[in-house]
């Protein structure tokens, strides 16, 4: 199963810390993010605690990413023993989960609000599984697989 | 409109104009570069650094004349379960 973070999206804390991050520990431009930096006329150092930033968060977003895709897996296994997960991609700007779902040969997407995952991290072990429950059941429904 | 990200903001006249007054710093150039925290009919709030801390910044859209967000779509980060 591949799990993906997409995007640029930064914490406020993780913005704030990189910006005390000795400047000779920022790590190099690649080519492309240099030529960007010039576009829009950005300091080069501003430019790599940015993407400092970024990938502080992205570390953080994967983790969850990840708890997403196991539980879903889980859970996926028990209703419909013939669906894997294929992917997991959390798009930090569209503020979603896109999941591919293999079943015979066949990828079918499915997509859920980031806000819906965050709110199984704010429940109880049990009730955010069946939460995730009801919500796959009814998602596979749609999609014809149980 | 939630951004929590980045952005590089083009700023009017009036915006250069405004931001030194708000920010206290001469600018030199039409193009400035934010912590973006979101947007709402007024404009842009962005974060500044002060010297007690944090403020939250409101850059009325009538002094920009764009922003630009990166999105990606690049993976940034991925791994395999």
């Amino acid at each position: 199963m591949q799990i993906v973070v997409t995007g640029a999206r930064s914490d406020r804390n993780d913005w704030e810390a990189v910006q005390n991050i000795p400047r000779d520990q920022l790590l190099p431009l690649t080519a492309e993010q240099k030529h960007v930096a010039e576009e829009l006329r950005i300091k080069e150092e501003d430019y790599q605690r940015s993407i400092m930033a970024g990938r502080r968060t992205g570390e953080k977003l994967l983790k969850k990413a990840e708890w997403f895709a196991r539980l879903l897996q889980r859970d996926l296994a028990v209703r419909a023993p013939d669906a894997r997960i294929k992917s997991v991609v959390l798009d930090t700007w569209k503020e979603r989960f896109e999941i591919g779902i293999e079943v015979n040969g066949d990828v079918l997407p499915l997509h859920v609000a980031e806000g819906i995952v965050d709110d199984l991290f704010d429940l109880s072990a049990t009730r955010a599984e069946q939460s995730l429950g009801q919500m796959l059941e009814q998602s596979l429904h749609r999609l014809g697989v149980s | 409109m939630e951004l929590n990200r980045p952005v590089s903001v083009f700023l009017s006249a009036q915006g250069q104009e405004t931001l030194e007054l708000a920010v206290g710093v001469s600018r030199e150039s039409d193009v400035a570069w934010f912590y973006a925290l979101r947007t709402d009919e007024s404009g842009l709030w962005v974060s500044i650094r002060r010297k007690d801390g944090e403020h939250s910044l409101l850059i009325r859209w009538d002094c920009i004349l764009a922003v630009d967000v990166p999105i990606g779509g690049t993976p940034i980060l991925e791994s395999a379960v």
